[in-house]
């Protein structure tokens, strides 16, 4: 009874490591010469990966700060500047609908209504559906 | 009486005569040597007054052409900022901080511990863009800013350290020089020099005959030329107006010029340029002269952080910069050094003790290895391309503008290193040879280059395969391919056809393309066919769609070369340069918004006035369902097809998206991909376009993972906008199915594209139960 419990239990293992061997991902791809690879990547020490930031901290503070200073500029009539501003805020958040809509406004203002345009579309993509600057960015889209 | 009157006058006029003649003829000779001497002045006089205007017209214009110089974009600190304290370390000491235990005046840092800092920033202006000095700390956890806050302790938004000097762009001489004003030097610096080559300096009026005389005294004593007269005014005249000859002429136009010099100028707009001028090293083949650019060639830092030791290396090096080479001849240059040290203490510049703590220490110059103030060519080469539609080659190398680049110092680091040591480890891992690479990175949305390397040794200036190394892409191809397919009513469950393609050519030639596994898979999913990059399943879809259809998506979004349009285009037979693949591919990470890939974002001239803005400029190309959808396709390459060996090295959830490429006979190994922040192409092959022993995922793949192993960058979140919606399809038919049903999968679907029918269910779990399951999840 013992020797067959043992048996099974075997034989539960040697299943268990062909199912495992089963659902191991298929090679695409073939490397030509795998042996020499996994040498070589063996012979190398792999250095810790750097802790990409799967979640990051919030960059909210400094988002609203370059929002103001672009609003400021903006506001006296600072076109470029508000340009400047702006873009340096869509290097912290490129999903940022904000900034398209500070950059569409100065560009209109600067008469370059292609890229007006083109940043009012973009920002659409990203403001919130229903939102005030959603229906403003979709004012911009409509500016002859 | 007249008569007799006459003939005494006669009679004596030969007599008069005859004494006249001689004094006649003297007269006659000084006239003419009154008139040559006259003649002489006169000459003499223009002579002078011609000198006198070459001295002041060189004097008072633009003194030297200043090559335009080139500079990385500045580190932005933040809270958010993706930063490692390595890079930190780096970027402070590319900037010549000083590391000290106390952080007291701008340009010094200190540790407090691994992850948190002090810094004292020092401010820039750029143009009307002003940063000011303030002290900071950071804290960095997980390779991010974490905690930023200033002096009394409140919290700082936003900072940034100043851009760092990456490179130049220099006319044919190479002459180079970091101008320096007088109230910058130290005063050390200039009273040595006063010291050790003019004492009499603040005396003479241009030339010291008491110092000629000493010169010939000695030289005669000596028989041989062992000691110069010339006064600092006279060096300078010779270096800045005449050239090196030794004749008797030249030395009286020397002599004549630093009268004149003396005459307009004052004594410290002289010492201003003799500092400023004095030739003082080489750098490869640029020259370094001026005490300001000589301090950063021989020991990284700005000349006014300089110590008494590193003052007298460089005074001594203004008997003879190659003679007293401290790289090449240490032990010359440290007696050298050692006799300046005396000179100071001699002149009472010093103290014992100070002379003494001087000369017991080393030489103190940077390693040879990091001798060289500039080494990215192969980016440099790419802000010359983007600068030249706008300023002409005299502008650039004379005028002394600024150019701010988009380049970041972390990456172009970790992209260096990444394929220098992998292009070594693979040719010892296959025994291969002659193996090349090319990598380019830039920053997702911006579209900004932040790294270009173009050759495995990165210094290298020549060939910039990054730039122009044309090759055919391969599968790279596939994401248009299948992108157009989803714009043209396709979606990621349709069922496409893996079985052999056989076409025949206008020349009468079939072409038959075949699987890398040689294997035909029957029909799969367009999601499963572009994961394990089917050639025969791309070839057939791109030819349903039309391949007119692909090379237009391949035009919209930004491809501009010429190639014929053929069913071999749909496998990658057309070629690209790794630069137009990442501009190709960043309208893929960028939501379906094409981006000119840009290196520079402003110029300003030499007195830091703004001439040049180069902005965002955008066009929406892609919807952005359709974006949406390629993006996810691309992040199951990455998760469960040939592009899985990322994961071998990062972490899953950072949910990266790219595509390997590998063309015939291997000869080419490419990757492309992308995080939520950066994008990166790399290329691997042989220049004589010979075979590699590599595909796309066992060569260029591992330069990419080696690349983001280094550098942190945020996950890829696929955008939550667009009419997106997530069902659970059955894997086999592509009927809707439920998350409960065997061989279920969720993919995404544009509205409108989604499946049209159901598939049956087999339960995995009794309805309730799993209910019950997802409602407790």
């Amino acid at each position: 009874m013992f020797e067959f419990k043992k048996v099974r239990l075997l034989g539960g293992l040697i299943l268990m490591t062909l199912v495992g061997c089963e659902t191991t991902q298929p090679r695409y791809e073939p490397v030509y010469y795998p042996a020499v690879i996994d040498e070589a990547e063996r012979s190398q020490p792999t250095p810790a990966p750097v802790k990409s930031t799967v979640e990051p901290v919030s960059t909210q503070s400094v988002t609203a700060l370059l929002e103001q200073e672009a609003r400021k500029e903006f506001d006296s009539q600072e076109w470029q500047r508000t340009i400047v501003v702006a873009e340096r805020g869509l290097r912290v958040d490129r999903r940022n609908a904000e900034f398209y809509w500070l950059i569409a406004r100065s560009y209109l203002n600067l008469d370059n209504i292609n890229q007006a345009k083109a940043f009012a579309e973009q920002g659409l993509r990203y403001a919130r559906q229903g939102s005030r600057l959603a229906r403003d960015l979709q004012g911009l889209l409509s500016a002859p | 009486m007249v008569k007799k009157a006459k003939v005494k006058k006669t009679k004596k006029a030969p007599r008069r005569a005859s004494k006249k003649k001689p004094k006649a003829a003297r007269s006659k000779i000084w006239r003419v040597i009154g008139g040559l001497c006259a003649i002489v002045a006169v000459v003499f006089l223009i002579w002078v007054v011609y000198l006198d205007f070459e001295v002041r017209s060189k004097f008072d214009g633009r003194k030297w052409a200043l090559p335009a110089r080139v500079y990385a974009q500045p580190l932005e600190l933040y809270v958010g900022q993706q930063l490692t304290a390595a890079d930190l370390k780096a970027e402070l000491s590319a900037l010549e901080y000083q590391q000290v235990t106390y952080v007291k005046r701008s340009g010094q840092w200190s540790a407090r511990s691994s992850n948190e800092f002090e810094i004292y920033i020092r401010g820039f202006a750029i143009a009307d863009d002003v940063e000011s000095d303030r002290y900071l700390r950071l804290r960095i956890a997980n390779s991010q800013i974490v905690s930023l806050k200033g002096e009394a302790g409140g919290s700082v938004p936003l900072a940034r350290l100043e851009p760092p000097l990456i490179g130049g762009i220099y006319p044919k001489q190479r002459e180079d020089r970091s101008l320096v004003q007088l109230h910058e030097v130290p005063a050390l610096l200039g009273e040595t020099l006063i010291a050790i080559e003019d004492r009499a300096f603040v005396d003479h009026w241009g030339v010291s005959p008491r110092a000629i005389a000493r010169a010939m005294l000695v030289n005669m004593k000596s028989g041989r030329i062992v000691q110069g007269g010339s006064t600092l005014t006279q060096q300078l005249v010779k270096n800045f107006f005449l050239d090196q000859s030794r004749s008797l002429s030249r030395k009286l136009t020397e002599a004549v010029m630093s009268v004149l010099l003396e005459l307009h100028y004052s004594k410290a707009e002289i010492l201003e340029t003799y500092l400023n001028e004095i030739y003082l090293g080489q750098s490869g083949p640029r020259e370094i002269h001026g005490f300001g650019l000589a301090a950063k060639h021989y020991f990284r830092r700005p000349v006014q952080q300089l110590e008494v030791h590193e003052i007298a290396l460089l005074i001594g090096l203004v008997k003879g910069a190659s003679y007293y080479n401290p790289w090449r001849n240490p032990e010359r240059a440290l007696g050298r050094r050692n006799l300046v040290i005396d000179v100071m203490l001699d002149q009472e510049l010093i103290g014992v003790s100070q002379a003494k703590t001087a000369k017991s220490k080393s030489l103190g110059v940077v390693s040879a290895s990091k001798r060289r103030l500039h080494d990215y060519p192969a980016f440099i080469d790419l802000v010359k391309r983007q600068l030249r539609e706008d300023y002409s080659a005299e502008e650039l190398n004379s005028e002394g503008l600024k150019i701010y680049s988009t380049m970041s110092l972390r990456a172009q680091g970790h992209v260096e290193r990444a394929l220098t040591e992998r292009l070594k480890s693979l040719e010892s891992a296959y025994k291969a040879t002659g193996l090349q690479g090319a990598v380019v990175l830039a920053a997702v949305g911006s579209g900004e280059v932040e790294a270009v390397v173009g050759d495995r040794n990165t210094q290298f200036s020549g060939f910039n395969r990054a730039l122009d190394a044309r090759r055919s892409i391969g599968s790279l191809i596939k994401p248009v391919v299948y992108l157009t397919a989803l714009q043209n009513g396709y979606n990621l469950a349709s069922k496409i056809s893996d079985a052999p393609v056989s076409v025949k050519g206008p020349d009468g030639k079939l072409w038959q393309p075949r699987n890398f596994d040689r294997i035909s898979h029957g029909d799969v999913f367009l999601i499963d066919a572009l994961t394990q990059s089917y050639n025969l399943a791309a070839a057939r879809l791109g030819m349903d769609v039309g391949l007119g259809k692909v090379w237009e998506t391949m035009q919209s979004m930004g491809v501009e070369v010429e190639t014929s349009v053929t069913p071999a285009m749909l496998l990658g037979s057309v070629s690209l340069t790794p630069m137009e693949v990442l501009g190709l591919y960043h309208v893929l990470a960028n939501d379906g918004v094409k981006t000119p890939m840009r290196a520079i974002r402003t110029v300003v001239d030499a007195q830091n006035h703004h001439l040049n803005r180069y902005p965002l400029e955008i066009e929406q190309v892609v919807d952005l369902e359709a974006a949406h959808l390629i993006q996810f396709a691309m992040q199951n390459v990455m998760q469960e097809g040939t592009g899985r060996g990322v994961y071998q090295q990062l972490p899953r959830e950072l949910m990266l998206a790219g595509k390997t490429g590998t063309t015939n006979n291997q000869r080419d190994s490419w990757f492309a991909g992308f995080s939520g922040q950066h994008i990166a192409v790399a290329w691997i092959g042989k220049d004589d376009n010979s075979i590699t022993p590599l595909t796309g995922s066992s060569g260029a793949l591992r330069v990419w993972r080696d690349v983001f192993r280094r550098l942190p960058t945020q996950g890829l979140a696929l955008s939550q906008g667009g009419d997106i919606e997530y069902l659970w399809v059955d894997k086999e038919t592509g009927g809707l199915s439920d998350e409960n049903c065997m061989g279920a999968r969720r993919l995404p679907f544009e509205t409108g594209q989604t499946p049209d029918f159901n598939a049956q269910c087999q339960r995995r779990k009794n309805p309730i139960s799993h209910w019950f399951d997802k409602w407790l999840r």
